[in-house]
């Protein structure tokens, strides 16, 4: 699973509250991703054994709106993502494999929640940031 | 704001995988529900148009792809390398040389080309190849300014006549077993080509200072093929008394044939190949 900037801010909304069921506009809010990325960074994880999705067991008629897709991370996906996410901190932290200086400041990842997990160094680090896990 | 965005919806479902397709559009859809009963349009189309215009990576791409570029360059390159073997052809004749080596090198050509033309493209169906394979050389014939008759450069209507027998010739072709199909398509090519060198003739308007004899336009292709220079030339220049062609020919005639017979190997070749398996996914 190749680590880049989006799948680690869907891994780090997913990781906030692991037991929590998310969906798509949740998490484009919480990411800050739009549709055109979130969605299929979603499918890679789900193909890859990280994230499991399901349809909400509703009544469209009775709720007024049809059922939604449902994402959360399955117990490998969990670990995988503490460990990925780890491992991209220790990358872009200052003396890391890669200088989190040596890229362009993203200002607008940090303030998206990622910084509050831990993957501070995501927020200077640009687009560059990936890794390979798993 | 509602349906234009189902319809990018859509549009988008179909850069997808098929086999999950339409979950995903059923997903979208919830989502544009939500966002449409809050109102929000704005972010209705922003979801929306994000989708259309992304082209999601999932994995390998298909060797569709791979067959797309392969039948775009060859339908592109084609054309040019029948270019090329006109110009040789023409080179040939004007130095003397017998136009036999043409000849031997258009059937070269045709033969690799029935090879190669369907093997690993994707248009499968003989309908289709006719006029993908018209339509390049087409244009090459229409704007290329080295294409020349005796001074007269417009010729866009002998070439929409040599098209229009291709097609015909192509048609015939693609019905027609092998060996049959070869007799038709070499012989329907010589025979487009020739068409519109008489009807180049034909036209030609007194371009370059002289009027060429209509009674001789006919003589104009083979003569030029061959180089034989018999005949009365042009009325009211010092060729009178000669015919002489070829001189003003220039490659027109030679690349007509050149064409000809790049589009009937190359629908010859597709017909060949039309039993093509589904396309897989590749590592």
């Amino acid at each position: 699973m190749r680590i880049t900037v989006p799948v680690a801010r869907v891994l780090s909304a997913l990781l906030t509250d692991p037991d929590r069921d998310r969906y798509g506009l949740d998490l484009m809010d919480a990411t800050g991703l739009p549709s055109g990325t979130l969605y299929p960074v979603l499918q890679r994880l789900q193909a890859a054994g990280w994230v499991a999705a399901r349809w909400e067991e509703i009544d469209p008629v009775a709720a007024g709106r049809p059922a939604r897709r449902y994402y959360r991370l399955t117990g490998e996906g969990v670990a995988a993502a503490r460990q990925a996410l780890a491992e991209l901190r220790a990358q872009t932290a200052p003396g890391g494999r890669r200088r989190a200086s040596a890229g362009r400041p993203r200002p607008g990842i940090a303030g998206r929640g990622v910084a509050g997990l831990g993957v501070a160094g995501l927020g200077v680090a640009g687009s560059g940031v990936a890794g390979s896990v798993g | 704001m509602r349906a234009v965005a189902r319809v990018l919806l859509r549009a988008a479902a179909r850069r997808w995988p098929p086999s999950i397709r339409d979950e995903c559009r059923r997903e979208w859809l919830a989502e544009l529900a939500v966002l449409a009963a809050a109102r929000r349009r704005g972010r209705m189309l922003r979801f929306a148009l994000s989708l259309a215009l992304t082209r999601p990576s999932l994995g390998p791409r298909p060797v569709l792809d791979r067959r797309l570029a392969y039948t775009a360059a060859m339908l592109l390159a084609g054309p040019v390398a029948a270019l090329g073997l006109g110009y040789a052809g023409f080179l040939l004749t004007a130095l003397g040389l017998f136009g036999l080596v043409f000849f031997a090198a258009l059937l070269a050509f045709g033969g690799l080309l029935t090879a190669h033309a369907g093997s690993a493209g994707v248009i499968v169906r003989r309908r289709l190849a006719a006029p993908a394979v018209l339509l390049p050389s087409l244009a090459v014939l229409l704007y290329l300014p080295e294409l020349d008759v005796a001074g007269y450069r417009t010729l866009t209507r002998p070439s929409l006549v040599w098209a229009g027998v291709m097609l015909a010739v192509l048609v015939a072709v693609g019905l027609t077993p092998r060996p049959v199909s070869w007799w038709i398509g070499y012989g329907g090519a010589v025979g487009a080509a020739w068409a519109a060198v008489t009807g180049a003739v034909w036209l030609h308007n007194g371009a370059g200072g002289f009027t060429l004899d209509d009674s001789y336009a006919w003589l104009w292709f083979p003569s030029t093929l061959v180089e034989l220079s018999v005949g009365p030339g042009p009325a009211g220049t010092q060729l009178s008394g000669q015919f002489v062609v070829a001189d003003f020919a220039e490659i027109y005639p030679h690349t007509l044939l050149a064409l000809g017979v790049y589009a009937v190997a190359y629908v010859v070749g597709v017909c060949e190949h039309r039993d093509f398996p589904e396309p897989v996914a590749v590592r």
